[in-house]
């Protein structure tokens, strides 16, 4: 995921520039109170490990879950698709899986590993909210056989990732 | 001065338009301002999750021999059938009161965003009985079908190319300098592997 400004931001941003003549580019983020709040409150599991990216891992033996952070889906808002990779396939760390569209925003995912996907979460197909609504259990992604267990050490723990949020709503 | 690359194209079919401006996301990494004024096919695009079957009347759409489309962003269905060409956005769609002239989406990745837009130059009202009405909609179209809530931009403005002469006078009045590219450049970066997931619906 992109959120250092993330999709919902920028929309919002976009939308100052079209308001009127007088709007002046570049424009400042503007982080409203609602935002604020939503961040504070943001849920980070301490099981977990976090990518900069706002994808999360869990970690059970040589399998790994992946899916996208409380951070991630407030910032993005509303759901409404997700795609998925196919089971079999092979995801990279650092490189896009899939892609989830909230608002009018296609935006990337990324893997936090590599590996090769044993599982993906069909229910998304027709229950993408589940994102919004449970992140870290019924709107986990995919699960993959790891190629390489050192990949979750380059990863966040959940303290690392609480300030990489709180200094993704500073720039 | 912040320097964005514009490229002015006239008639390119809107597939084609769609390949370069996911190729200019995925490979490039300057700033673009693409400029279609028009699109020589015929064609309905819907977003990445658009379903044929939901959005368009395919029976008509077959009959019509108009290509369905699914673009690599997000955001919902445009029918680009003939040219297309102070504002407000309402639920990301652009509109004066509450008439739309034109709709938006974005693509976004870790170091890139994109936004298009479509500008409703002018349509015929038989092409936009091809579209279903959506089951998602903001709440300004207040249920109205496709005819009721569109504006054409050509009953509001007197001359097309003075349209497009604005859009770029307005983005250089934002402090941006343009600086024209020509296809050769853009053939160039089209040639680069990429992620390209723009696509004709097998109906």
């Amino acid at each position: 995921m992109s959120l250092a400004r993330s999709g919902r931001a920028l929309l919002g941003q976009f939308s100052q520039l079209s308001r009127g003549a007088s709007s002046q580019y570049p424009v400042q983020a503007s982080w409203n109170f609602k935002d604020a709040l939503a961040r504070s409150y943001a849920t980070v599991l301490s099981d977990l490990k976090y990518a900069k990216s706002h994808e999360w891992v869990k970690q059970e033996g040589d399998v790994a879950t992946i899916g996208i952070s409380d951070f991630a889906q407030e910032e993005l808002g509303d759901i409404v698709y997700v795609e998925l990779p196919e089971p079999g396939s092979n995801v990279t760390a650092g490189e896009t899986f899939g892609v989830v569209e909230s608002v009018k925003a296609a935006s990337d995912v990324y893997s936090p590993i590599s590996g090769e996907v044993t599982e993906v979460n069909e229910a998304l197909v027709d229950e993408p909210a589940k994102v919004n609504s449970d992140p870290f259990s019924g709107g986990w992604m995919f699960k993959a056989k790891l190629s390489y267990s050192g990949d979750l050490d380059k990863l966040l723990d959940s303290g690392a990732y609480e300030k990489h949020c709180e200094s993704a709503g500073d720039h | 001065m912040v320097a964005v690359r514009l490229l002015r194209l006239a008639g390119v079919p809107i597939l084609q338009q769609l390949h370069i401006e996911q190729a200019l996301l995925r490979t490039d990494s300057q700033n673009w301002l693409v400029v279609n004024d028009g699109s020589s096919v015929p064609a309905i695009v819907m977003g990445i999750s658009g379903k044929a079957e939901e959005l368009v009347h395919i029976d008509k759409a077959i009959e019509a021999k108009v290509n369905v489309i699914k673009r690599f962003s997000g955001g919902g269905t445009v029918p680009i059938f003939c040219p297309y060409g102070n504002f407000r956005l309402a639920c990301h769609d652009y509109v004066f009161d509450e008439n739309k002239f034109g709709g938006n989406a974005q693509a976004i990745t870790k170091q890139r965003w994109l936004h298009h837009t479509s500008f409703l130059w002018d349509f015929e009202d038989k092409r936009m009985a091809l579209l279903q009405h959506p089951a998602r909609v903001p709440p300004y179209r207040k249920g109205r079908e496709h005819l009721q809530f569109l504006l054409r931009l050509k009953d509001l403005m007197p001359l097309r190319s003075a349209f497009l002469r604005q859009l770029e006078t307005a983005v250089a009045r934002q402090g941006f300098e343009l600086q024209e590219a020509s296809m050769e450049e853009v053939a160039a970066i089209l040639n680069k592997e990429h992620l390209q997931t723009t696509r004709i619906i097998d109906l």
